[in-house]
């Protein structure tokens, strides 16, 4: 009901029972997001809230890890907020990509670096930059797989964390393709090896499979047997 | 009343008194039966010289009867007042050599008579009235007068007002919000410490698992390794057997045959049949017929002899 004209006391503002509900949830996904910008967060998720689209609120709240190799810019959680956001669609614009790379806070010229190491259009397609973006999280290739993993899978987190191999193959022969130091045949060769393990697991593939696997020149004599001992008790 | 006290004066001290206590005295429970001549005063109450008998109506009646007589009423004052002045207490007479005397005492005479001046007087309340209206109290003015306006917005400043509200309404969400948020995180927390855990457990368990089946796997094989080398063992102990027997029976019989040739030799189932039938037709046939002529020579000879002898005789009888 319309407020009345004169306020005599206190009792007569009338506050809108949804209110404190929005402002509860609004502050615990501030909180767990930990934004650089506040008001530019703010913004971005009253938008998407508005909008009915994905919130651009972390899922967990993440201490600052020690081990980045960025240190203001891209955290899993960040990237996999956006992965939340934008993956519903196969390709984004550049637009879109700016907009919720801004509504998270992120530094730009990260992003301009990402998008400078591939060539993109005004489309993007999504899993390539989701690839990029796991790069820049850990330094080598594997490591850029684990964190794929670690962000795409279905499974409880602590669990083994694991993804369906297509999606796996598609990231790692993009990322080998980009690297290009990487000849096609290791490329092959590397994904053969991993075939049997998958079929084991009704086609998905777990970090545990591929980090002992993938120094195959610098390994010791006990962590793949190890891995391998483990993976053939499954 | 005997009691035990002792109240010394010491000289120089001040009066103390004791006394040993005493049991109190025992009074009876019931009081002492009424003294004997009581009793006769019990009576009939309804003879009682005290007790109106009859009807009200009826002493009314007569009571309004001895009024209409007033001698007769005279007269029993008068015999009443006799009655009673008879048994008034007196002043005592006056001793030996005194007499009473009357004294005024007071200031002022004052004339005692039986009639006693009355006067009449009346006297009524007034109808009652209403109550007159109570004039307004209104006290003296004391202090100053003063006026003043209420205007717009100063009951009520909206700013001010709102404050604590607001200041609960924020203030709770951030701190809800706050401790729901570290409590959701505590509780993700122990899942994925306890995910991790039961994935290390899980993948333990499978290795134990693993070296379990390894393990059964082994002895199963060691068991039947076993069981075979003993079969094998077996089986050589029985072939050495089945050899020594047959060597042993191999011995045994070696000249078997020989021997039973030998002995149906001997007991002449191998026979020469020519010579068999020699034998057997041939030889015996002989024989017979030999002893047939043996037997006919014997005959003869005996006929001889007897005929020699029959002959002898008689020669010797010709003789």
């Amino acid at each position: 009901m319309p407020p009345p004209d004169t306020l005599y006391c206190s009792q007569q503002i009338n506050i809108p029972p949804e209110l404190p509900d929005i402002l509860k949830n609004f502050t615990k996904a501030a909180i767990r997001t930990q934004p650089k910008d506040v008001l530019q967060w703010c913004a971005a998720y009253f938008h998407a809230l508005a909008e009915g689209e994905c919130l651009p609120v972390k899922d967990r709240l993440e201490m600052n890890v020690a081990t980045q190799k960025t240190d203001t810019g891209l955290t899993p959680l960040l990237l996999k907020t956006l992965h939340k956001q934008l993956s519903h669609k196969k390709t984004c614009t550049k637009d879109e990509l700016q907009k919720k790379w801004k509504g998270l806070c992120l530094p730009v010229d990260q992003l301009d670096t990402l998008l400078s190491l591939d060539s993109f259009g005004t489309d993007i397609n999504w899993m390539e930059f989701f690839a990029l973006g796991c790069s820049a999280l850990g330094g080598t290739l594997v490591s850029a797989l684990k964190f794929a993993c670690e962000i795409l899978t279905q499974d409880e987190e602590g669990g083994a964390a694991r993804i369906p191999f297509g999606i796996f193959v598609q990231l790692y022969t993009y990322l080998a393709h980009l690297d290009g130091d990487i000849p096609q045949d290791h490329i092959d060769e590397f994904l053969n090896s991993l075939q049997p393990q998958v079929k084991l697991q009704h086609g998905m593939i777990k970090p545990l499979d591929f980090i002992h696997r993938d120094d195959m020149n610098s390994a010791t004599s006990d962590s793949p047997s190890l891995g391998r001992a483990t993976s053939r008790s499954e | 009343m005997a009691f035990a006290s002792s109240s010394h004066r010491n000289p120089a001290e001040v009066y103390t008194f004791l006394s040993r206590p005493r049991p109190v005295e025992g009074r009876s429970k019931f009081r002492e039966p009424p003294p004997k001549q009581t009793q006769h005063s019990y009576g009939n109450i309804m003879y009682d010289r005290h007790v109106v008998r009859g009807s009200m109506h009826a002493q009314h009646i007569a009571h309004t009867r001895s009024q209409s007589n007033p001698a007769r009423m005279q007269r029993e004052q008068v015999i009443r007042n006799r009655a009673r002045d008879q048994y008034r207490p007196r002043t005592p007479e006056a001793l030996m050599g005194r007499q009473h005397v009357d004294v005024q005492t007071d200031l002022y005479l004052e004339e005692l008579s039986d009639v006693i001046e009355t006067t009449e007087t009346e006297s009524q309340t007034d109808a009652f009235l209403d109550k007159p209206a109570t004039p307004l109290f209104i006290p003296a003015k004391s202090g100053k007068d003063a006026e003043t306006q209420i205007e717009e917005g100063e009951l009520f400043d909206f700013d001010r007002e709102v404050q604590p509200v607001l200041e609960v309404l924020v203030g709770k969400t951030i701190e809800q919000s706050l401790l729901e948020v570290m409590e959701e995180e505590e509780l993700a927390c122990l899942r994925a410490q306890q995910r991790a855990f039961q994935e290390l457990r899980n993948s333990e368990l499978a290795e134990v698992q693993r070296l379990q089946e390894q393990e059964r796997r082994h002895s199963e094989e060691k068991a039947r390794r076993i069981a075979q080398q003993k079969k094998v063992l077996e089986e050589e102990k029985e072939i050495a057997e089945k050899i020594a027997a047959r060597a042993y029976t191999q011995t045994l019989l070696a000249d078997l045959l020989p021997r039973v040739f030998t002995s149906l030799r001997t007991h002449g189932y191998f026979y020469d049949p020519v010579e068999k039938d020699i034998e057997t037709n041939f030889l015996p046939w002989l024989m017979d017929e030999s002893h047939n002529n043996m037997e006919k020579r014997f005959t003869a000879r005996q006929l001889l002899d007897t005929i020699i002898y029959e002959a002898t005789k008689r020669l010797d009888e010709f003789k």
